[in-house]
C-alpha cells in the first residue's frame, strides 16, 4: 500500500488542483457601478385608499443613504434616486418632479419608468442597479401600489395605481446588467418565481414534488435578476424605533447592511457616508442575497415560518430565488 | 461488450483468493471531508465552482463474505458556498440520502467500493429543497483490524447528479466497519 500512496495523492491532487485553478486563474469580471431606486409611498394624500403607513418614507431616506455608503465603501461608483410619496399634498407641482438622482421624485407609476429608463439608458452589463420599494402590495396577488397623481377634483382609481411583478420585472429585465428587487409590501413573494430546479419549504410540497421537479423538463438559468421580498404570502409588518416607524423587513435589512445600532432617531441620521458601519449581514468579504436574507430571518422581530414540523401563525416569512446560485452584490 | 464485461467480473470473483479476515454482518460509519466541484448545466461565468464538503455514511445493514461486501445506510452530508467568483457563487447545502454499497476485496489491504444513492438537499441559507441522485467508487485501504472491526482509509470519487449541475466529489476519509458476531475467515 505504501508504494502506491505517493501516485496515490499524486492521482488525486492533479484533478484538484485542475479544478479549483478556475476560481485562481480564471480572469475576474471587473465591477461596474451601481444604481439604486429607493422607492417610499405613505399613501396620505390618498382618499381612496386610506391606508396610510408610516414606516415607508424613513424606510426609503435611510436606504438611500445606507446604499450611498456600501456602495463608497466597495470602492464603486453610485448614483441613487428617491421617489418618495410624503404628507397630503396632492397638487400638479407634487406629481411633476424632475427625474434627478438625489433629489426627491414622486413616486407615480410613469415617474418610475422613467427613471428605470433613464437607468436603462446608462446602465453597462457589469453594473448592478438595486431597486427597494416600502408600500401597499395588494391582497392576495401582491401587486405594489405606487403613488396617484389626481389633484383634489379627479377621482383616484385604485387599478391605475398597480403595478404587476410582470410589468415591474418587465421594466427591469431591460436595465443592462444585475439586478436586485426588494420589497416591503404584503404578498411580496408572489413576485418570487418558482425555481426550476428547487422548491420553497415555505409553501406545500411533497418529497414526490422534489423528485417530480428533478425529472422535470424545464431547464435552470441563473436569474440576472434577484428578489428579496419581505413576506411570501403573508401580510408584512411595521414597527416602532427611535420614535419612528419601518417596517420590519427593512428595519433588519437597514442593520444588516450597517445603519447605526442603536437606531438613531429622525433628526439624528447620519449624513455622512462614514456614519454608517460596515455590514453586519458580510459573510466573509462579500456580501450577497443570501447573506441578506439569512441576517433577516435571524434577526427579524416578527416570526418566520421556522420549520415544517412546527408551523406558526402570524408570520412574515422573507423569500428569495430558489436554485443553484447566490448573487454577489459587494465585495469589500 | 457488456456480457464480456460481465462474465470478466463474475469470473474475477469466483478466481479471487479470500482475502478478508472478518466475515458476517457488519455495521460501518465513513467520514469523508472533500472538494466539491460543482460543473454547470447552465451558462456560468466559470466552468467549475470549487466548494468544501463532508459526509458522513452509516451502514445499518451490512454483510461481508471473503470476498465481497454489501451494505445499505444512510448518509448525511454538507457542502459549503462556493469560493466567491464574479457576481455569483454557488449556494451550500446539507443533505439527507439512502445509499446501497457493493464492496470487493482485491488484495488483503485494498479493496474496492461502489455506492449509488438519492439524496434530499436543502439549501442552508433559504428554504429550498432538491432531490439528486449521487455514484460513488471508493478505494480503500485497511490498515487495522482484529476480529470485531476494520480501519480503512479511504479516497472516495463521487459524481453529485443534480438537475442544474454534476459535481464530482474528491475526498479522503475513514471508513470504521465493526462485526457484531464475527466470524474469522481464511487468510491466504
Amino acid at each position: 500500500m505504501s508504494r502506491h500512496l505517493p501516485k496515490l495523492i499524486l492521482l488525486l491532487l492533479i484533478p484538484m488542483l485542475v479544478f479549483s485553478s478556475c476560481e485562481l486563474f480564471w480572469e475576474k469580471p471587473i465591477e461596474g457601478d451601481v444604481y439604486t431606486v429607493t422607492i417610499g409611498i405613505d399613501y396620505k394624500n390618498n382618499d381612496t385608499y386610506k391606508d396610510d403607513l408610516d414606516g415607508t418614507v424613513p424606510d426609503a431616506r435611510e436606504l438611500f443613504l445606507t446604499f450611498d455608503s456600501v456602495t463608497s465603501k466597495s470602492d464603486r461608483n453610485w448614483t441613487g434616486y428617491l421617489l418618495v410619496q410624503e404628507g397630503d399634498a396632492r397638487d400638479a407641482d407634487t406629481f411633476n418632479t424632475s427625474i434627478l438622482a438625489r433629489s426627491d421624485i414622486y413616486p407615480s407609476k410613469t415617474n418610475l419608468e422613467q427613471v428605470l429608463n433613464t437607468i436603462k439608458s446608462t446602465a453597462k452589463s457589469n453594473d448592478l442597479t438595486i431597486l427597494t420599494y416600502s408600500g401597499h402590495g395588494f391582497n392576495p396577488s401582491g401587486e405594489l401600489i405606487l403613488a396617484h397623481t389626481k389633484t383634489v377634483t379627479e377621482t383616484i382609481v385604485l387599478d391605475e395605481l398597480k403595478l404587476s411583478p410582470t410589468t415591474l420585472l418587465t421594466w427591469m429585465s431591460e436595465i443592462p446588467g444585475k439586478k436586485l428587487v426588494i420589497l416591503d409590501s404584503c404578498f411580496s413573494g408572489h413576485f418570487v418565481d418558482q425555481s426550476s430546479s428547487s422548491l420553497s419549504l415555505v409553501y406545500e410540497n411533497s418529497i414526490n414534488d422534489w423528485f417530480n421537479q428533478y425529472w422535470s423538463n424545464e431547464d435552470y438559468t441563473i436569474p440576472d435578476i434577484f428578489l428579496l421580498t419581505a413576506a411570501a404570502d403573508t401580510e408584512s409588518w411595521e414597527i416602532s424605533v427611535a420614535g419612528h416607524k419601518h417596517g420590519d423587513f427593512t428595519l433588519t435589512l437597514l442593520e444588516g447592511l450597517g445603519w447605526p445600532d442603536p437606531h438613531p432617531t429622525i433628526s439624528a441620521n447620519p449624513t455622512t457616508v462614514d456614519a454608517v458601519s460596515q455590514p453586519r449581514a458580510l459573510k466573509g468579504s462579500v456580501l450577497t442575497v443570501d447573506s441578506l436574507y439569512s441576517y433577516i430571518k435571524d434577526h427579524q422581530t416578527y416570526p418566520i415560518r421556522s420549520t415544517l414540523f412546527w408551523p406558526r401563525t402570524n408570520v412574515q416569512h422573507p423569500m428569495t430565488n430558489g436554485g443553484a446560485m447566490d448573487m454577489i452584490l459587494f465585495r469589500f | 461488450m457488456r456480457r464480456t464485461a460481465c462474465v470478466l467480473i463474475i469470473l474475477l470473483f469466483a478466481i479471487s483468493p479470500a482475502f478478508s479476515a472478518s466475515q458476517g454482518q457488519f455495521y460501518s460509519v465513513s467520514l469523508t471531508p472533500s472538494l466539491y466541484f460543482s460543473i454547470p448545466h447552465f451558462e456560468d461565468e466559470i466552468p467549475v465552482r470549487t466548494s468544501a464538503g463532508f459526509s458522513a455514511s452509516l451502514d445499518l445493514l451490512g454483510y461481508q463474505t471473503e470476498q465481497a461486501s454489501v451494505s445499505i445506510g444512510f448518509q448525511l452530508g454538507t457542502v459549503t458556498p462556493s469560493i466567491p467568483f464574479g457576481t455569483y457563487r454557488a449556494r451550500g447545502f446539507t443533505t439527507i440520502g439512502l445509499q446501497a454499497k457493493g464492496g470487493w476485496n482485491i488484495t488483503p489491504t485494498f479493496s474496492l467500493t461502489s455506492q449509488i444513492g438519492t439524496e434530499i438537499n436543502i439549501y442552508k441559507h433559504i428554504e429550498e429543497v432538491f432531490a439528486s441522485f449521487s455514484f460513488q467508487v471508493s478505494p480503500q485501504f485497511l490498515f487495522m483490524e482484529n476480529s470485531e472491526y476494520q480501519l480503512f482509509f479511504t479516497t472516495p470519487l463521487s459524481v453529485h447528479l443534480r438537475k442544474e449541475i454534476t459535481a464530482i466529489q474528491v475526498g479522503v476519509g475513514f471508513r470504521y466497519q465493526y462485526f457484531p458476531n464475527p466470524k474469522q475467515g481464511e487468510q491466504q
